[in-house]
């Protein structure tokens, strides 16, 4: 029976290779992750923003607990993907999107996200919903839809705790935030 | 072309890199000396050669250092596993001397791969200066990703939800908070 100590300890070590190696997290499995490549960005559609920050880029940027900002690297290492998807959209678009973003909306409800933020006003909708993971927040998804304006889509993937985000990203505006949005409206 | 031409000419890359033995050395040499075809097939190699050599040297751009990066650490943390699949695994059964060998080399491995991509200086797989650009990106992505929620909610529902949701979401949250510490007290 010498093998079964030896098997064990190959078992232990393909288990733990992942956090060895800091192997890529696959985003599209985990329980915050919702899937925002079925909608397209028509080629047409003007102000668009598509921002896409993977696990690899966050874990590079989250490496290290010296370069600085540990506030910022503790935050990173929380957070696994980054996806917003931003355009105008016209009434034709608005017709073709409007069941993307209705179907988004059943399986949030079906996957029991809790939605913390609920704005109607019309045909304008604004809501925030969280997919709870024990204590922390497995994921965030905004949705802002205004038919014949503008649609933004915003999921946030990680474990993270939504204060600490919050609290981060309003800690941005003095100064560096202000500055950055300022050339950001500029443009 | 003779045949000794084209034993010849398959070892010219070799000749070239002076990685041939002091025989084969001798007699490529001398072949050259008589042969003027495998010598302008000679020069023409050590011409290219040179040609590389001399070319300016041009830093790759930070993204695709990334993701050949990417690439190269995902091809990494496969193949060990896979190694000892093929090469331990199937013989525990029946040799357990092999196995022990196979273990003990995974754990050396596992213990020497790790360190052996990681930078001094960070004591990580990146370097100092790929953190800084990575986390440059990594933080304006954020500011982009809460701008583009704030103003399109300035946009959209203006007023409502006063200035900037994150806000909102700070004041949902600790509402829940609170509930949930008032149901636990």
């Amino acid at each position: 029976m010498k093998i079964l100590p030896v098997i064990i300890v190959l078992i232990l070590l393909f288990s733990s290779s992942d956090e060895i190696y800091g192997q890529e997290v696959d985003v599209t499995k985990l329980p915050g992750y919702v899937d925002l490549e079925r909608i397209e960005i028509p080629t047409e559609a003007e102000d668009i923003t598509d921002i896409n920050v993977g696990s690899s880029l966050l874990k590079m940027a989250a490496d290290s607990k010296e370069n600085g900002d540990s506030k910022l690297s503790a935050l990173l290492s929380q957070i696994y993907a980054v996806r917003v998807k931003s355009f105008e959209i016209d009434d034709e678009t608005t017709a073709t999107l409007r069941p993307h973003i209705e179907q988004i909306q059943q399986e949030l409800e079906s996957e029991k996200w809790e939605r913390i933020v609920y704005v109607k006003s019309g045909d304008e909708m604004v809501t925030v919903s969280v997919k709870h993971d024990n204590e922390k927040i497995a994921g965030l998804m905004f949705i802002a839809f205004e038919p014949g304006s503008e649609v933004v889509l915003a999921n946030i993937v990680g474990d993270f705790d939504l204060a600490a985000l919050t609290g981060l990203v309003l800690g941005f505006s003095d100064g560096e935030l202000e500055e950055i949005l300022e050339d950001l409206d500029s443009d | 072309m003779k045949s000794s031409c084209s034993k010849i000419c398959a070892l010219l890359e070799s000749f070239l890199d002076g990685d041939l033995s002091v025989e084969e050395d001798a007699s490529v040499a001398a072949h050259l000396q008589t042969c003027p075809g495998c010598r302008a097939e000679f020069e023409s190699e050590r011409l290219l050669r040179n040609s590389f050599t001399s070319l300016p040297e041009l830093s790759c751009p930070e993204t695709t250092t990334r993701l050949i990066e990417k690439a190269t650490l995902s091809r990494q943390t496969t193949r060990v596993p896979s190694y000892l699949w093929q090469r331990g695994i199937r013989q525990l059964g029946w040799r357990p001397t092999a196995a022990g060998v196979a273990a003990l080399a995974a754990i050396f491995l596992l213990l020497l791969y790790p360190t052996s991509h990681r930078d001094p200086e960070t004591n990580g797989p990146y370097t100092r200066e790929e953190i800084l650009v990575a986390r440059q990106e990594a933080k304006l992505g954020l500011i982009l990703t809460f701008h583009k929620i704030g103003k399109s909610e300035k946009e959209a529902i203006g007023g409502v939800l006063g200035k900037r949701l994150p806000q909102a979401i700070r004041g949902s949250l600790q509402k829940v908070l609170e509930r949930s510490e008032g149901g636990q007290g």
